[in-house]
């Protein structure tokens, strides 16, 4: 049986762009002031904040390879998300989106 | 009991704030364009989603005095603008027929146990489930690959 091999290069770009889109976002400021009203539980807002973004990440997994990439040509995929990241990354820059001030 | 309800309720809130969220079009987007490595996705952006719950809950409040969020948005613009024209001009100077590593992947075999795909009465649908993207026939499954027991 074939074995598809790690693509490193695939997982330090999901986990580059993931980590750098989720810092500064508006579930870290609210996982910020949860932690920061419950000092004492900052374990268990950690838990509950980290199984809720694994859980979001497992839906959009599954919404991706099973109904985006069986309904979709992965030429189209391709351009299409080339161009939201685009725009997103244009709204990202110029602070129509995510411009949030830390409440700190 | 605090303990349990601080945990479901900071689950509930994240959930409701994160759906539909840049991250989540992102990691759809990846998901999308790699259905066969679909587990390697979720592997990376679940690591880098507990990495940043992991510095909010503990540095998260000093760096945030230093390096507002802001400022992080521009670099994460930047990045995204990057690898949107990055796909953007690999994807056009590629024809769709052409084979490149996104294209094959839909003729490529699946990483699933054998005794997964066993036990289903119907193969050809069964191959249909268990492929995500995959729209082969289930004698594919072999021809893909004669003989590399890779």
């Amino acid at each position: 049986m074939k074995r598809l091999s790690l693509d490193w290069r695939l997982l330090w770009k999901v986990f580059g762009v993931v980590w750098l889109s989720e810092m500064g976002d508006k579930t870290q400021v609210t996982t910020l002031l949860l932690a920061g009203a419950k000092p004492l539980y900052i374990f268990w807002v950690a838990l509950g904040s980290a199984a809720a973004l694994v859980t979001t990440s497992l839906i959009e997994v599954t919404l991706g390879s099973a109904v985006v990439a069986r309904y979709l040509k992965p030429h189209v995929i391709k351009i299409a998300s080339a161009v939201t990241f685009i725009v997103l990354g244009l709204l990202l820059i110029t602070g129509v989106m995510g411009n949030i001030k830390a409440p700190v | 009991m605090s303990k349990l309800l601080t945990t479901l309720s900071t689950y509930i809130i994240i959930i409701l704030a994160e759906l539909g969220d840049k991250t989540q079009i992102a990691t759809l987007a990846f998901a999308s364009n790699n259905p066969t490595r679909r587990w390697q996705v979720y592997g990376a952006s679940s690591l880098a989603l507990v990495l940043c719950v992991a510095i909010e809950v503990t540095i998260g409040a000093a760096l945030a005095r230093h390096i507002s969020p802001a400022l992080i948005n521009r670099i994460a613009g930047i990045v995204f603008l990057a690898v949107g024209v990055v796909s953007l001009v690999g994807a056009l100077r590629r024809p769709a027929s052409a084979t490149g590593t996104e294209s094959t992947s839909e003729e490529s075999v699946f990483p699933e146990p054998p005794g997964r795909t066993s036990t289903p009465a119907t193969p050809s649908k069964a191959s249909s489930i268990y492929c995500g993207g995959g729209v082969e026939a289930p004698g594919s499954l072999n021809a893909a690959n004669p003989e590399q027991p890779q």
